[in-house]
């Protein structure tokens, strides 16, 4: 791969907690404007090697590049890497305005106002600028969340697990929202996640991860038919069995 | 690194702030006369001085008004908590304010009231206790009201399920879970009430007279030696009090 | 039937205990207040105003409190924003800050005394190596009981602080950080907003703690300065009831005053 299509690039990343070593020896790349998803159980590693590219914890070993820069010294408040949680992490005390606002202000944008208005029309949440996070929905959180981490133009987007606050019906809705403004902005993405179907339909390769390595990197077509792992055939295999559980259920209902 | 020397620093201004004039209580028992800065001679006398009669009632004294107030307290305490956690009614928040109103309020404030109000009981045992606890039961009622509050009100609708009486879930059920804010109340009540000058100062009598007392008395007529010697017991007991009652909830713990 | 009876019984209990022991006393005493000699009037109220010594007192226990708990407020949040990363470090300072809440102030004070005091131990000892520790200079003065209230108090002001702290969502300095929130930009806009409820929290409790005691001014006041509780003491245990209770009156009315004006800006806060 070419060093100008990489988008976030992980070599030999090791990180330990005392005596537990929770990631070893990592190794993996993003290209630029890809969006991956890294699969697996709780507890594999998956958030921590989040927060390592996200520069808010520090790798005991190895690199993590952006592009071509080496990112590893740089510490989170300068390595411009936007980051959405699962709790969505708004600044409670902070309109919705403001809350977008943060970033900007930081960087003494000049056309602040005009940005704002622009990404809250792309999120749909024009009219919400004067409520505080409380007086929000989780759908919409979510949403300020988003427009607060993207319109400061990052360099790569990390997700934490999003969707897994919202409920069914607003996932499906944010989900294609997510990927459309993804790609529409061309942003490398690195999504988090232990939903299978969910990875399976949003990304374009997937990182399965287990106990702090990986495990098994493919597009969702590859690693659902021709699995090389005995564990990535386990692990996505429980989607075939609710598929069937499904397709009982109809021809009973019937 | 800048933090980790800063946070060194803080602990090392902590200590001798706080530590130090702790020990000297100490060393003030063991220290027949202190005529220099730094002591050099160091004996007994004083611990054997407590042995007198007069000083032995005083201990015994203290215990008693200690023991007797808290047993009033803890029981307020626990019964104000469960009235407040499981039971809704007008002026719910009024009524709990007004029970925490003694703590916005001074001690001599409170002693002066209780003086002025209840004259015959002046110069009483029932005086003195009656102020340990209108100062003390507030504090004591939040402790134990925050702990009940967090038993899920899941396991006490099993109970009651299971066909347990009101009576028989409150001491199998929500006691035991709320042990920890009852254990910390104990603690806080035997503790304050043992030690705390302010509440006693204006409420005392002849008959009943403390260790508070008596180490303010000693140090007015400049006896110190006594007052070391009560300190020490009174850091002593106290310590000793925060471990046992440590020590039982932690066998406990798991059931 | 049987529950409202049980509801009803245990709120009289309950209720019954706040209303005999602690507003009926008070309400007797502010009534007293205003009679003298039998009669309704200002007069006990006019000799308070008119007296030197009464109008220092009240001067000086607010003085006294005001510094101590700015002082106080200021280092506990310096201490506890410097350690809440480090668990130990945490773990040793809530641990020697606990020592104070359990013990008499008055004890606390005498030992002072005798560590920093004219011939005290620290005092005599840095005087071996030519230095004149300073503390003794004004340890008797109202300086010296502000000194006594900071150590004393610092303890009540950290551990809820702590609390506080450890109620941030972490994720929210992550997020700060990782749209180039740092330092002092991050902790003025970010962190203290979180916690400002908790702060001036913790400064009212102390202010009340620091103005309301008297244990502390017995030990260190040598007599010379007064505080309102303090004159409280000493009318009563002159026999002057009457000018006791003005005292204490004017003391109610000062704490009401005080934890009114902090519940504002409590509410202020508190969108």
């Amino acid at each position: 791969m070419q060093d100008s299509e990489v988008g976030i690039r992980v070599e030999d990343l090791s990180k330990s907690f005392g005596s537990d070593e929770i990631i070893k020896n990592l190794n993996f790349q993003v290209k630029r404007g890809e969006f991956m998803t890294l699969l697996g159980p709780s507890g594999c590693g998956k958030t921590t090697t989040l927060r390592l590219i996200l520069g808010s914890i520090l790798p005991n070993k190895g690199k993590i590049y952006f592009g071509d820069n080496d990112v590893t010294d740089i510490p989170c408040h300068r390595r411009n890497a936007g980051i959405v949680y699962q709790n969505y992490a708004l600044f409670p005390h902070m309109t919705a305005y403001k809350n977008i606002a943060f970033g900007l202000e930081i960087r003494d944008d000049p056309d602040i106002e005009a940005k704002i208005w622009a990404i809250m029309a792309k999120m749909n949440i024009l009219g919400l600028e004067g409520r505080y996070p409380n007086q929000l929905s989780g759908g919409q959180q979510q949403r300020v969340a988003l427009a607060r981490t993207l319109v400061v133009e990052p360099r790569v987007l990390l997700l934490d697990e999003p969707l897994s606050n919202v409920d069914a019906k607003l996932r499906y809705e944010l989900r294609s929202e997510i990927k459309d403004l993804q790609k529409s902005m061309g942003i490398t993405t690195l999504y988090v996640t232990h939903d299978q179907e969910e990875a399976l339909i949003i990304s374009d390769r997937i990182a399965i991860m287990e106990s702090g390595e990986i495990v098994e990197v493919g597009s969702p077509g590859d690693l659902y038919f021709n699995p090389e792992k005995e564990y990535t055939r386990d692990f996505l295999g429980i989607v075939e069995k609710r598929l069937k559980n499904l397709e009982n259920f109809r021809k009973r209902a019937r | 690194m800048r933090n980790r020397i800063f946070s060194a620093f803080v602990i090392l201004f902590l200590s001798i702030l706080i530590i130090l004039p702790l020990s000297i209580t100490f060393l003030l028992s063991v220290v027949p006369v202190w005529s220099e800065a730094i002591p050099n001679e160091f004996g007994l006398i004083w611990w054997k001085e407590i042995l007198r009669p007069a000083y032995v009632k005083a201990i015994f004294n203290t215990f008693v008004v200690a023991g007797l107030s808290s047993i009033c307290i803890v029981v307020y305490g626990i019964v104000g908590s469960y009235l407040f956690t499981y039971y809704d009614f007008m002026g719910k928040d009024f009524l709990f304010s007004m029970i925490l109103s003694p703590t916005y309020v001074s001690c001599t404030v409170v002693s002066l009231g209780l003086i002025v109000a209840y004259v015959p009981l002046r110069n009483t045992l029932w005086m003195m206790i009656l102020g340990n606890f209108v100062v003390v039961s507030p504090l004591v009622m939040k402790y134990v009201h925050s702990s009940m509050i967090k038993i899920s009100k899941e396991l006490i609708e099993a109970s009651y399920s299971l066909g347990s009486s009101k009576m028989n879930t409150f001491t199998k059920i929500i006691l035991p879970l709320s042990r920890q804010g009852i254990l910390a109340g104990i603690i806080l009540s035997i503790g304050m009430c043992m030690s705390a000058l302010s509440i006693m100062l204006m409420l005392y009598n002849a008959g009943w007279i403390t260790i508070p007392i008596y180490i303010y008395l000693e140090n007015t007529t400049g006896t110190l030696g006594i007052a070391g010697v009560f300190s020490t017991i009174l850091i002593v007991v106290t310590l000793m009090t925060v471990y046992l009652v440590d020590y039982v909830s932690e066998k406990y713990a798991g059931f | 039937m049987k529950y409202e009876f049980e509801k009803y019984g245990l709120l009289f209990f309950i209720g019954i205990v706040p209303v005999l022991f602690f507003f009926y006393p008070i309400f007797l005493m502010v009534q007293m207040s205003f009679h003298y000699e039998g009669a309704f009037g200002f007069s006990n109220y006019v000799k308070f105003l008119s007296s030197k010594t009464f109008i220092q007192g009240l001067f000086n226990s607010f003085f006294i409190s005001t510094i101590s708990v700015i002082i106080i407020s200021l280092m506990g949040l310096m201490i506890v924003m410097s350690v809440r990363d480090y668990d130990n470090v945490k773990r040793v300072i809530k641990l020697i800050s606990s020592l104070p809440m359990v013990f008499s102030s008055y004890i606390f004070c005498i030992a002072l005394i005798y560590a920093y005091g004219r011939t005290g131990i620290l005092t005599h000892l840095f005087s071996k190596f030519g230095i004149d520790f300073p503390i003794h200079k004004f340890l008797y003065t109202k300086y010296g009981i502000i000194f006594a209230n900071i150590v004393f108090y610092l303890p009540y002001f950290i551990i809820p602080l702590f609390s506080s702290f450890e109620e941030i969502d972490p994720n929210l300095e992550e997020a700060a950080e990782s749209l180039g929130s740092h330092g002092f930009h991050k902790f003025r806009r970010i962190i203290f907003p979180q916690v400002l409820h908790g702060f001036i929290t913790g400064m009212l409790v102390s202010f009340l703690l620091i103005f309301n005691q008297i244990s502390i001014v017995l030990a260190i006041g040598t007599g010379k300065t007064y505080t309102l509780t303090y004159l409280l003491f000493s009318q009563y245990e002159r026999a002057r009831i009457g000018m006791a209770n003005t005292i204490a009156t004017v003391s109610l009315i000062s704490t009401f005053v005080i934890a009114f004006m902090f519940q504002r800006i409590l509410r202020v806060i508190r969108r």
